[in-house]
Order: C-alpha cells, then sequence, then structure tokens
C-alpha cells in the first residue's frame, strides 16, 4: 500500500486525527485518487475498529476517537469526494424516537456506518414519527436507523414503520432498530428488517440487507 | 425477627427468616411516579401529594402505607443526588428543564416525557483551563444534614428499619465527568487527554469525599448499608478497557472508599448496571459488599452462575425480576415463575436482598408489580 494512505489507515486506526489532517492532504498532493483515501485509509481502517471491538480489544473510547480521526480526514477529502463523484455506499437516516433523549447509542452506529462509507442524516433525540417520514421522503434515504433506550419509549418505533407504511414509503426503505430493551424477537415482531446488538454489528446488518 | 435483623444476618450471608425486601431505599430500586401512582390507586392506597426525591429519574418519596403492604425492610435516609435543595425547574419550547447542581441543563418532553436527560454542558474543552473556570459545586448545606441527621435518629430510634444512606451528590467518578462534559467528549479525553480526565475525576472524588465525611459524621452511625452508583458497562461487556478502569478510575474509587470506612461501619453498596461479572473481582478488592442492580438480563449476568462464585464474597442487592421484558411485558404468571427462579438462584445461604432489577419503569402493569412483591415474600421465607 502507498505508505501515505497505510499513515492515514493508521491515524485512523488509532484515533490520531492530528496525523490524518496532516496527511490527507499530502496524499491528495501526491495524486492519490479520494477515492482511494477513503475506501484504503479511512474506511478499511474503520473496519479493523469494528474488528477490534467485536474481539474485545477496543471499547467505546477507542472507537470514538477513530471515528473522530475519520471525520477530520472526511471533511478534507469531502470537496474532492464530490469532483471525483463518489458516491456513498447508502443514505442513513438515524434518530432516537420520540420521548427519549439518549444519544450516544445512536450517535456510536451513525459514525459506525459513516466510517463504512454511508451517508447519515442524523435527526437527533426525541424524534417524532412525521419526521422520519419526512427526512426519508426529502432525502431518498434506503436505511433508517430507529434507536431507543427505554423499555417505554421502544413501542414508538412500531408507530414509526407504521407511519412509513401509510406514507407509502415503507418499501422504499430498510429499517434497522436497536437500543437497550431490543431483541431480534422484537424487531420482527414490530416489522422492522433487522436489529444490531452494537454499533459494530449495525454496519454489517446495514450492509447485508443492502447487498 | 425485626427488619434490622433480618436485613443483618442476610448482609453477613446468614440467612434470615425471610429475603429481605426493597422497594425505594435508593435511587436505583424505586418506581418512576407514574407507575407509583398506578401501584396506588391499584392497591386502593390513598392518593396523597407526590413530592419528587429524585427529579432526574421522576421518583417519588414512598408512601409509609405502600412499603408496610410489601413488607419493605428498608428507609432511606438520603438528599437527592443531582439537584441541590432548592432547585427550580422552568419551561424551555416542549421541555421542562432545569440545571443541575453541577451546572449542566436537563430536559424532559413535556409530552410524554418520564426523565431529565442531560442536554447541556459546562465543560466544553478537554483543558486544564476550562477546569481552571468550572464552578465546581458545593456539598449539602449543614442545615440539610441536620435534618437528615434528625430523620435517621427518628428512625434507629424509633423503627426497626434497616436504614440506607448516600451522599454521592452526583454519578460515580466515571459516570459524573460525562454529565458535566458530555459522554463523548468524556470518553474520549479519558484516552486522549488523560492528564485532564486524571484532574476532572480527582476533583469530583475531592467534592464526594468532602460530601460523604459531613454526611458520615453525622449519620454514620445510624445507617446500615451506604450506596455508591458508577456505571462502567454496556449490556455486553466494559464500556472502556479494563485495564483503564484499572489504571485510571479504580485507584479514586479506592480513596473514597477509604474514607467512607473511616467513618461508618455500614456495608458498601455499590450500583453498575450492565454485564458487570468481570468486575465484582474488582469491587471485592475496593470493599464493596454489595452488589446492585444485578441486570439479569446482561450477558454473563446468570444469577446461578454468580451466586456460585462469588456468593460467599458478595451480596446481591437486585436482580430479583428482570425490568426489561418480564416485569412490564409478561404475565401475572411469567412474572412470579422469574422472582421464584431468582430467589432459588440467588437466596441459599442469606447474602440476597429481593429488588427489581433497577427502578420499575412506567408503563408497568401494577398487577405484575404486585406480584412480585408479594411472590418475594412469600416463596422468599427461608422456612417453607
Amino acid at each position: 500500500m502507498n505508505p501515505i494512505v497505510q499513515a492515514i489507515f493508521t491515524g485512523v486506526l488509532e484515533g490520531n486525527a492530528e496525523l490524518v489532517r496532516q496527511k490527507v492532504p499530502e496524499a491528495l498532493a501526491t495524486g492519490v485518487a479520494p477515492a482511494t483515501i477513503l475506501n484504503k485509509g479511512m474506511i478499511a481502517a474503520m473496519a479493523e475498529v469494528g474488528r477490534l471491538f467485536e474481539a474485545g480489544e477496543y471499547f467505546v473510547p477507542e472507537m470514538l476517537i477513530a471515528a473522530r480521526a475519520m471525520k477530520t480526514g472526511t471533511e478534507i477529502l469531502k470537496p474532492h469526494l464530490q469532483e471525483a463523484q463518489v458516491r456513498s455506499a447508502g443514505k442513513v437516516v438515524i434518530g432516537t424516537v420520540k420521548g427519549d433523549l439518549h444519544d450516544i447509542g445512536k450517535n456510536l452506529v451513525g459514525m459506525m456506518l459513516e466510517g463504512a462509507g454511508f451517508e447519515i442524516h442524523d435527526l437527533g433525540t426525541d424524534v417524532p414519527p412525521e419526521k422520519f417520514v419526512e427526512a426519508v421522503r426529502t432525502s431518498g434515504a434506503n436505511v433508517v436507523g430507529l434507536s431507543a433506550l427505554l423499555t417505554t419509549t421502544m413501542p414508538g418505533m412500531k408507530t414509526i414503520i407504521e407511519a412509513l407504511a401509510q406514507a407509502g414509503l415503507r418499501h422504499r426503505v430498510k429499517v434497522i432498530v436497536g437500543g437497550a430493551p431490543l431483541t431480534d424477537a422484537y424487531a420482527r415482531q414490530i416489522g422492522a428488517d433487522g436489529y444490531a446488538p452494537d454499533a459494530s454489528r449495525a454496519v454489517a446488518l446495514t450492509k447485508s440487507l443492502l447487498a | 425477627m425485626t427488619p434490622r435483623e433480618r436485613v443483618t444476618r442476610a448482609l453477613n450471608h446468614q440467612e434470615p427468616d425471610r429475603i429481605p425486601i426493597d422497594l425505594g431505599a435508593t435511587i436505583v430500586s424505586s418506581i418512576v411516579k407514574q407507575s407509583y401512582i398506578e401501584l396506588k390507586q391499584y392497591l386502593g392506597l390513598p392518593l396523597e401529594e407526590i413530592k419528587i426525591l429524585d427529579y432526574v429519574q421522576q421518583l417519588p418519596y414512598m408512601d409509609e402505607a405502600l412499603l408496610q403492604r410489601f413488607g419493605v425492610d428498608f428507609r432511606p435516609v438520603q438528599s437527592p443526588a443531582a439537584t441541590a435543595p432548592g432547585l427550580a425547574i422552568f419551561e424551555e419550547g416542549d421541555y421542562y428543564a432545569f440545571i443541575d447542581r453541577w451546572g449542566a441543563k436537563l430536559h424532559m418532553p413535556k409530552r410524554g416525557g418520564l426523565y431529565f436527560d442531560w442536554v447541556e454542558f459546562p465543560i466544553k474543552e478537554a483543558t486544564m483551563a476550562a477546569l481552571d473556570s468550572y464552578h465546581w459545586p458545593r456539598p449539602d448545606p449543614p442545615e440539610y444534614i441536620a435534618q437528615l441527621r434528625a430523620q435517621a435518629k427518628y428512625l434507629y430510634e424509633n423503627t426497626d428499619y434497616a436504614l440506607v444512606g448516600s451522599a454521592v451528590i452526583g454519578g460515580g467518578i466515571f459516570e459524573q465527568p460525562a454529565r458535566v462534559m458530555g459522554m463523548e467528549n468524556f470518553l474520549m479525553a479519558l484516552v486522549s487527554e488523560p492528564v485532564f480526565a486524571d484532574r476532572l475525576m480527582e476533583q469530583i472524588t475531592d467534592i464526594y469525599i468532602e460530601s460523604c465525611n459531613n454526611y458520615l459524621d453525622q449519620i454514620g452511625q445510624y445507617i446500615q448499608v451506604f450506596v455508591y452508583y458508577d456505571d462502567l458497562h454496556t449490556q455486553t461487556g466494559w464500556m472502556i478497557a479494563p485495564d483503564l478502569y484499572r489504571k485510571m478510575v479504580k485507584p479514586k474509587q479506592r480513596r473514597l472508599v477509604e474514607a467512607i470506612k473511616k467513618k461508618t461501619d455500614a456495608k458498601l453498596f455499590f450500583h453498575a448496571c450492565g454485564a458487570t461479572y468481570d468486575l465484582i473481582p474488582d469491587l471485592l478488592d475496593l470493599g464493596f459488599g454489595i452488589l446492585n442492580p444485578v441486570q439479569v438480563s446482561a450477558r454473563g449476568m446468570d444469577t446461578q452462575k454468580l451466586k456460585q462464585e462469588f456468593g460467599k464474597d458478595i451480596v446481591f442487592w437486585g436482580g430479583g425480576v428482570d425490568t426489561q421484558r418480564v416485569l412490564p411485558f409478561g404475565t401475572p404468571q411469567q412474572v412470579a415463575e422469574e422472582v421464584k427462579r431468582r430467589i432459588d438462584d440467588l437466596a441459599p445461604g442469606g447474602g440476597f436482598v429481593f429488588a427489581a432489577v433497577h427502578n420499575i419503569q412506567a408503563l408497568v402493569p401494577p398487577q405484575n408489580i404486585v406480584t412480585a412483591f408479594d411472590t418475594a415474600r412469600q416463596y422468599g421465607q427461608y422456612n417453607k
């Protein structure tokens, strides 16, 4: 691998945003294609972060600093990617459901999906069903990610899935769900397309649903 | 056997006449306002004016009639953790809001909101300058402690209940930094700005030691249990690397425990949600004798295995009924079966206090709650 791209990979993997900030412009200046920097440098590194997380070698802080380093790189890279017409892996609308203000789980899922090359539309927390519907309609998203920490707000996921159906949008999107009280069985029961127990597995799930 | 004798035996790993029962002795083994009201209505108990103990989680002060109905063996003597006395709640758009004693802002949706959550944080950057200019909170004033002392003294001398105290005026040493700077920012600072993170946690520890000293000087002689909270885990395992915990967090917890142990003989209670199986040896090493809430739905939290491996050394306080699935969504029969199963696993030889896993949440059928506590009281007799 190109040594500068290798350094970007290491920078993301180790959460070294400063290294990434230095090396991405250097790579561009030496003529490395923006898509190569993104795919081989950053997305590959975030995939390794996910693997280390699942293996119990990385924990939440390491995942967060890696995502921060990647964000530093993508901000520099963005105009170049647009110019080169590099397309994202897919568009994902995410949010925490109505009545629930918890966001760390949702944010981690957003970061890891972004790390896998998806474009994220984060609606924030305490999001009413109509806002999800509107976001799907206007963004052209192909995935919706719903988060809930509470047994009391979890039923709101079903309401959102029904609202998407009523708006005639359900067939356009895959709906994935996650959060502390969620289970695979509950996801199936409310008509979601999938459930993941953590951010890393949410990436694998999203990829498999879009494959 | 009096409740206090019962509790003392259970906490010393001896079998009393029945399992001690807790509801509302701590702000992590209580019931939220909405379910509390529904439960009292269901039981036909008079609805007095509801006073809130913990604003964040919307936990009321428990009515004596309800505690007696369930045979609760404990009474709390504690100040609200996150909020200083005299808290002002205001409206902000679609939310109720307040500023906690640490200077963070919390919101609760006006419509359908059940809790306050942290939305704005006073420490914006992981820098020493930010810590220098941060306005640190003060422990509760002496007149407030004096009120708690009068309450503790009265309960100790005039009732037979076991008394439970706490003076940790925020989240744990690991948890509170997230409440003053945001969880993601703190978790990142732990690994990328360790000097800053270390000082933040040390200063929080200093405040907790001062607060605990003030409280225990007045009240330490009356209480049987002293409560500390620190959530370090997710439902599947450690939130941070265990080595990082042992290097950065545990020494501060040890400093706090050593200070507390100088002032009271009360058994030390550690609350940590999630998959805490691997934490138990650290808790024993620190000198904690009680683990709560024993989140039975989390990975590795098999009650049979927990009892077998650690039952001689640590008291399980909680785990009596799963609150994520069984209690809210099960039938009364499933609730009774779950309670019996947990009692079979955790009660032999003492060392078990019956409580639900964490606070009972909203939208839980009152019949399920009554079934859980009645089953615990009946099935929890040691001489059946």
